[in-house]
This record gives C-alpha cells, structure tokens and sequence, in this order.
C-alpha cells in the first residue's frame, strides 16, 4: 500500500533559495516538512496556546512521523532552470543619511530569487501508508499549505497516488554516483523550526531596538538543526537481455578433460539432432539455408568440471536455449532433451542425467562481498575473425569483439568488414567491457578446441579474464568466441576483491 | 590511530575544508607525528584528522598554544604598521599608503618579521605570510593608480571596510579567544560539542566565518584553524596587465579561478589518508584547477584538459568541491563570500 503527497505549482514555476540565495532546483523533503509545520502553525487547524497559535497534537505526530520516516521516492517533473540574473530593487523601510535629503528611503538591489520553470507535479512517496490517524493529519493538512519555497510560488499540495520517478539509496555516499541530493528532516526538526521561530519572533529588548546610524536588514538565520541529506537516485535500467535464455543442465557422471570439450560437445550434438529427428530447427543444427538471417546465437553446448562454482558441484553438460529462437524451435528441444541418456565419443559413452532448467541470467552464484564478478574463459577462447587489417590488433580486441558478437543485439556498429570489426570492439569497450591478461595457448594439437573452420584460417586458442561492464548481470551464463556453440569460449566467473579490480579497470 | 572528527564540519561549506588544512598544519607543525587526513563515506561525510597521538587533550592544547603564542605582543600578528598607527603589519590588503616614504618603512618592518621568522625556523608562520601576499606596489593601472589589492590572496575575503584589516581584526582578536580558552574548550569546540563564538559575541550576524561560510555564530577555534588554512594554498604574484576583459595583474590564488574579487574557490575530496605535504601538491595541481573548473563558461576558465578527471582519479580524488564567490553590500568595499559548494565527481569508484 502506497501513499503520496503531490504538489501541484498553480503558476508553472517554483522558486526557493538556499544557502546565500542560491536557487534552489526543486522542493526537497525538509522544505515539505517545514511547509506542512507552517500550515499546522498557523492555519485552521492550529490551536490556541498563550497569545499564539501551536500545531494541534495530532499533527505534531503527522510531522514527527514525517522525521522518521523519510519519503522512499519523489517524483520530479521536468524543469527548466531560469538563467538569467535579475536584481530586485526594494524599499526596505528603513531610512538612509546619505544622499541630499537627509530622510531618504533605502532603496537596495539583491539579487531576485531566480525560478524553475515546471511541467507537472512535485510528489513525495512512501512504500507503506502511513498509520490511520498520521495519514487522516496529513490530508487535512495538505491543503492548507499555501506555497512552497516563497510566496511567489503558490502550490497545491494533496494526498494522492503518484510513481517516483526517483528512490531513496540508503547506502549512498556523497561524493560518488548520481541523483538529488536533497535535504530530509530527521527527528528533531519539529522542535528546531519552532525554536528558531520563537527567536525570530520575540521581540528584542528595548537597547537593542534603537535607532542607529547605519541600519541593515538582516535576515533571521536559517535553522540547519536536525537536517540530513538523502540521496532520491534514478533506479538502475532493466539489465538487458541475455544472449541465452536458459541452461539445461545434464549432470554428469564424470568430468570431460578440458582438450575433449569440443569432441564430446561435437557428439552430444549429434546426438540431440537425432533425437529431435527430421526437421531440426536451424537454431540446434546450425544449417541455415541461403538467404536466411542468421540470429547471433544458437543452441551452445558447454561442459562444466567439477572445480567450477556450478549448481551442486558436480560435472554437467550444459544446453543453452538462445533468447532469439522462436517457441516452436524450443519446444521441439525441450522435448527432445530429456531422452538423450547416452552419448557415444571415440574414447567411449559417457551416460547423462535428467536434465533441469536453470534461467540463464541466474546461473552463477552471487559475487562474494567486497569483490567484482569478473570472467575467465574455459577452458579457452578462438577469436571468431582473423585480425583485421590497417592499425593494431591485439588478443584483447579479438576478446571484445567476440563479446560483441555475442551481445548483438546490445552492441551495434557501422561500416563493413575490417571497419565493422574495429568498431565493434571498441563499442564494447564503450559498454565497460575491459579484456586482462590475455594469452595465447600454445598446446599441441589447437585443433581440439574448434570444430570446424575455414582451413586457412589461423587457430588462435587464448586465455583472458574479462569484465563485461554493463552488458550483463553477475549471475549471466554466457559463452564467448568461434567455439561459443560447441565447448569451447564458455565464461566462468572469477570474483576479484574490489580494489584489484577497480585497478585493472584503470 | 585515534581519530579527531571534525563533527560540526560538512562538505558543503569551505570553512570545513578550511579548518581541516588549518588544523592539520597546525597539529603538524607543533611535532605531532603521522598526521593524516581523511573523509568519511556515506551521505553524511565529516573531515577527520587521524594520528597515533590525536586525543581531544593533546590537540585542543596544541591549538590553544599555537594561538597563545600568536597572541604575545612581540609576535607577528601584534606588529603594526608604524607606531601609532594599530592597523597590522603583515595584513594583505590595507588602506592606501600615498607616500614612497611609507611603502620603504612598510618594506623594511615587513623584512624585518620575515627575516625573525626564518631565523627561528617558524616554517608555518612564513607559509601563511607568503599564502597571503602583501599590498601590491607593483600593480598599476593605465593611469598609474595603484592597486595595492593585487597582491593578495583571494582567500583572504576580510571586507575592507571602515579601515578594517585580515590581520587586526581576524587573527588578533581570534588569537586572543582561542589562546584565553582552556585546551579542553578548545578541542570541544573543534569536535562540534559546544559553538563559542567570543569576537563576534554569539551573534546571528557574526562575521567571524570571514568569507568561509554564511555569517552566524562560529566557533572560535573552528575559525582560527580555517583562517590557517590558508597556508596551504600559495599565489603567484603576477604584473603584467592586461585590460581587454579585465585586468590580470592580481596574484593567482592556488583554489581559486576566475578573475578579480568574484569567480570561484575550490578544494578536493579525497579517498584515503593523505598527509598535508600530499593535500598541498594535490591543490597546486593545474589538474585540480582545470577540472574543477569543469562546466563553468570557457572564457571565465581558460582551456580545460580532458584528462585532468583521470589523473585525480588516479590520485584518489574522488571530487571537487567548488564554491561560487559571492559579493554583498558596497561595490566599494564589498563583503565577499564563499557559497555553499557544488560537487563535481571525478566518478572515481
């Protein structure tokens, strides 16, 4: 149940200053609370007290629950900051020596209070509705609020439904990430406004109310007690999609040795095909027929040893279900993918379990505190282009353009060919996506770690830990590299201690 | 390593970040070894100077004693300009001296202290003498009017008014408060445990922030450490003039851009414990200078060096604090004053 204030500006615009007169951008939670403290204060439904008026009781528990109780979110309208500098002449009703005549009035320029233009409404949200008699206070006290900021700024004030545009981040620091750092009220405040306005009020002693020579107009001080600031930032965007949507997760009943990986997934495909039987969808078989377009992922066959920080610990096999195929394609899979029980290689069958369903983007476990989730590939990764040509190229440029092809649908690039490459990789490195410690495997036979390829084409099997920026989630499975589908370019996590990382990002 | 928090201190205002250096300079001069400095985390960040020997006692009676000692009448801040005449010495900005036979006794006084200093090694007195600059006698404009105001530091924001002066009537009389307290009462008051303001009586006007913070009641102590504060931010004296858009003879003031009496002052936000020697080559940086310039209109600020961000971020900058220097009252002796600060995030972290 949610519950929400909503200021409407009657004029378009808002105005208020803090500090020396600055502007201020827009109302923050302390000036709401100050404003809904003046209303109970002062208006109908403030009570009798010595030869004044006090908030009745029970909206001095509406404003103390306010104190503890910090909006969630406040939705911010667009505004539009009034630029210029305009002074405002006033006569301040005091009297000056200088000039001919010796009673003339003072008249002083300050700077005016510059305003911000608004489109909509201003609105305070709390996830849980206050308790009844708080929120029956508050709604009669709402409309009883004239302006917000100074009287030029005339408001409607209300409890109605309203979405923040921004939420409170309790774990914020000061100096780092974006939002409104704005000023809240925290208990207390209620008693430093009316204290401060006491002393504003009273009226001086008779010594210090007489005339002087040089008179000024002071004004009353600003009463900064029993203030925070809270940090109202915009929530995080939706991680966007996955390359695959889903893992089946065959358990195994031995580990593959890392040199086998191609080889078995090469089988275990096979295999799937069979079962599915004619007609196997173009996703699994990988055969597309001319003409048709090619989406950036299909079925991956991955394995996972023992060592990795998989589900149960054991070895698995793993089938990736891309997001692109269509449903008809992924059933036809499915269907087929719990009779695959035995899987004949060279070096022998290798039986498998039943398998489950696991959504891709919460494969992995959750990085530990204190560090990043970064990525190994296992056992290796093989670029998918030879080097392109004019200009550098280095193993860690082949490793982000990989990652781009694989993220598609995220990362777009213009040109053709060796153009497109280059731009690929370095949109990805745009998108966070940072390559470390990339090395090139030398061991014997390269050809285990790919399936098949254009027979001049340079085998490159390289080892690196990556960082995928903001491609994806922590918990993302994902396979990288000419043998994404088939064994080989899978992305194990690696969880660096933060300061390490925070280094290699450099 | 006892921390010391400066509780009252926070980051908005640039008598904060003042009082910090000041204190941190101070503590540091007096001997105390491994001084550091730090800010906290989160959404309600305080300076801390933290050292093996930082208790409340030891540092409340090392400031009562620097201030003490500033006090005496054979020390610096208690010369005046010739006898006769109170107003101080080594102020940076005086009233107009119309004769030569004035300028070579001012000279000759202003050597004199300088020379006593360097003989008894008071390397903090000299680096706040040199930070705040003297009266320019090198500064003229087309029609050969002097303008003695060039040579001191923008940071030094005392208004000029009815004769007053920085040295007479900030550092004396806030000497005197500091050095007439107890070291308990001292500390108390850099810790944020207590607000006395004696030189401006408590007031709601008080001006005793002089340009740091809005007027109002400051502690004394407080601000005596920020008026110190000013030792770690050197100018540069400089003669040449230029009039198309402004005069440029005045002295460059290490955290401040922009030109004459308004534009902007700066400091940074750090990660980690720095020693003051680290803060004083982070804020004589021009990569400070250029990025805290960032988002201000070019012809203010000069060129800008995009890669001013990294370097402080590699420095463990984590953020520049900028105030807006604003100007009230007379045009002719107006009071200047430091706004509440900007962040600008070098995105460090």
């Amino acid at each position: 149940m949610s519950f929400a204030i909503v200021a409407e500006p009657l004029l378009g615009v808002y105005k208020g200053h803090i500090g020396d007169g600055q502007p201020d951008p827009l109302p923050s939670p302390a000036r709401l609370h100050a404003a809904l403290l003046c209303a109970a204060a002062q208006g109908v439904r403030a009570v009798a007290e010595a030869d004044g008026l006090r908030p009745c009781d029970a909206d001095r528990d509406a404003l103390r629950w306010l104190e503890a109780n910090p909006p969630d979110g406040i939705a911010v309208p667009q505004t539009l900051r009034n630029g210029g500098a305009a002074t405002a002449y006033r006569k301040e009703g005091l009297v000056v020596k200088e000039g001919r005549n010796p009673l003339s009035d003072k008249l002083i320029g300050k700077p005016a209070v510059r305003g911000v233009a608004v489109t909509g409404r201003f609105a305070w949200t709390w996830e849980q509705s206050p308790p009844e008699p708080v929120a029956a206070a508050l709604a009669e006290l709402c409309p009883e609020v004239p302006y917000l900021g100074t009287s030029e700024s005339p408001v409607l004030l209300s409890v109605v439904d309203a979405e923040p545009t921004h939420r409170l981040d309790r774990e914020a620091d000061l100096f780092t990430g974006d939002g409104l750092d704005l000023a809240v009220a925290v208990t207390g405040r209620v008693d430093a406004l009316e204290a401060a306005h006491r002393a504003a009020s009273s009226p001086p002693p008779l010594k210090a109310d007489a005339h002087r020579s040089s008179e000024r107009t002071e004004p009353p001080p600003v009463a900064t007690a029993s203030l925070t600031i809270g940090r109202y930032s915009q929530p995080q965007p939706p991680p966007s999609p996955t390359p695959w949507a889903s893992a089946l997760l065959f358990p195994l009943e031995r580990p593959i040795p890392p040199e086998s990986r191609v080889r078995c997934a090469v089988a275990v495909h096979r295999t799937l095909i069979a079962l599915v039987g004619d007609g196997a969808p173009a996703i699994l078989t990988g055969v597309y027929e001319a003409g048709v377009p090619r989406p950036a992922n299909r079925c991956a066959i991955q394995f996972l040893g023992p060592g990795a920080p998989a589900v149960g610990g054991a070895a698995a096999v793993l089938l990736l279900l891309p997001r692109e195929a269509s449903d008809v394609d992924l059933a036809l899979i499915r269907i087929a993918a719990p009779r695959l029980r035995v899987v004949r290689v060279a070096s022998g069958p290798f039986s498998v379990g039943v398998p489950v369903e696991v959504p891709a983007d919460r494969f992995w476990p959750e990085p530990a505190a204190g560090t990043e989730r970064w990525w190994q590939t296992d056992p290796v990764a093989v670029p998918d282009t030879r080097p392109p040509r004019g200009g550098r190229w280095s193993l860690a440029d082949a490793a982000a353009l990989s990652v781009a092809l694989v993220w598609r649908q995220e990362i777009s690039a213009l040109g053709r060919g060796d153009a497109r490459y280059r731009a690929l990789a370095e949109a990805a490195a745009g998108r966070g996506v940072r390559v470390q410690s990339a090395v090139r495997v030398m061991d014997g036979d390269v050809g285990r770690y790919v399936h098949r390829v254009h027979p001049d084409t340079l085998i490159q099997p390289y080892r690196a830990i990556l960082g995928l920026g903001d491609l994806t989630g922590p918990r993302t499975i994902a396979a990288i590299g000419q043998s994404r589908h088939l064994g080989g370019g899978l992305l194990v996590p690696v969880d660096l201690p933060a300061d390490i990382a925070r280094r290699m990002v450099r | 390593m006892t921390n010391f928090v400066l509780a009252t201190a926070e980051p908005k205002t640039m008598l904060s970040h003042m009082a910090l250096y000041g204190l941190a300079a101070i503590v540091e001069d007096s001997g105390l070894d491994d001084v550091r400095l730090f800010w906290t985390g989160g959404m309600e960040s305080r300076p801390v100077l933290t050292a093996p020997r930082a208790t409340p006692e030891t540092i409340g009676e090392i400031v009562r004693a620097h201030a003490a000692q500033r006090a005496t009448p054979d020390s610096w801040p208690s010369r005046a300009v010739s006898d006769g005449e109170p107003r101080a010495l080594m102020s940076p900005r005086l009233s107009v001296i119309p004769s030569s036979e004035g300028w070579s006794s001012l000279q000759d006084r202003r050597r004199d202290v300088l020379d006593r200093l360097t003989r008894s090694r008071a390397l903090l007195d000299l680096r706040l003498l040199a930070a705040l600059g003297e009266p320019s006698y090198w500064s003229l404009n087309r029609k050969g009017e002097r303008f003695q105001d060039d040579g001191a530091s923008r940071l030094e924001m005392q208004p000029r008014n009815q004769g007053s002066e920085f040295v007479g009537n900030r550092i004396r009389p806030l000497a005197a408060a500091v050095a007439a307290r107890t070291a308990a009462a001292v500390s108390d008051g850099l810790l944020g445990r207590s607000c006395r303001d004696e030189i401006g009586k408590d007031a709601a006007t008080s001006r005793t922030p002089t340009g740091f913070a809005s007027p109002g009641p400051t502690d004394n102590a407080l601000a005596w450490c920020a008026l110190w504060g000013i030792s770690q931010f050197p100018i540069a004296q400089r003669i040449r003039i230029r009039v198309r858009g402004g005069r440029e003879g005045f002295a460059i003031t290490t955290g401040h851009i922009g030109q004459g009496t308004a534009g902007h002052c700066y400091v940074p936000i750090w990660y980690g414990r720095w020693r003051t020697a680290r803060l004083r080559s982070i804020v004589a940086s021009r990569q400070l200078r250029e990025f805290a310039a960032t988002g201000l209109p070019s012809e203010e600020v000069g060129p800008i060096d995009p890669t001013a961000c990294q370097w402080l971020a590699i420095r463990g900058v984590g953020a520049v604090v900028r105030f807006t220097v604003e100007r009230f009252g007379s045009d002719s002796a107006p009071e200047r004053r430091a706004a509440l600060g900007e962040i600008v995030k070098t995105g460090r972290r």
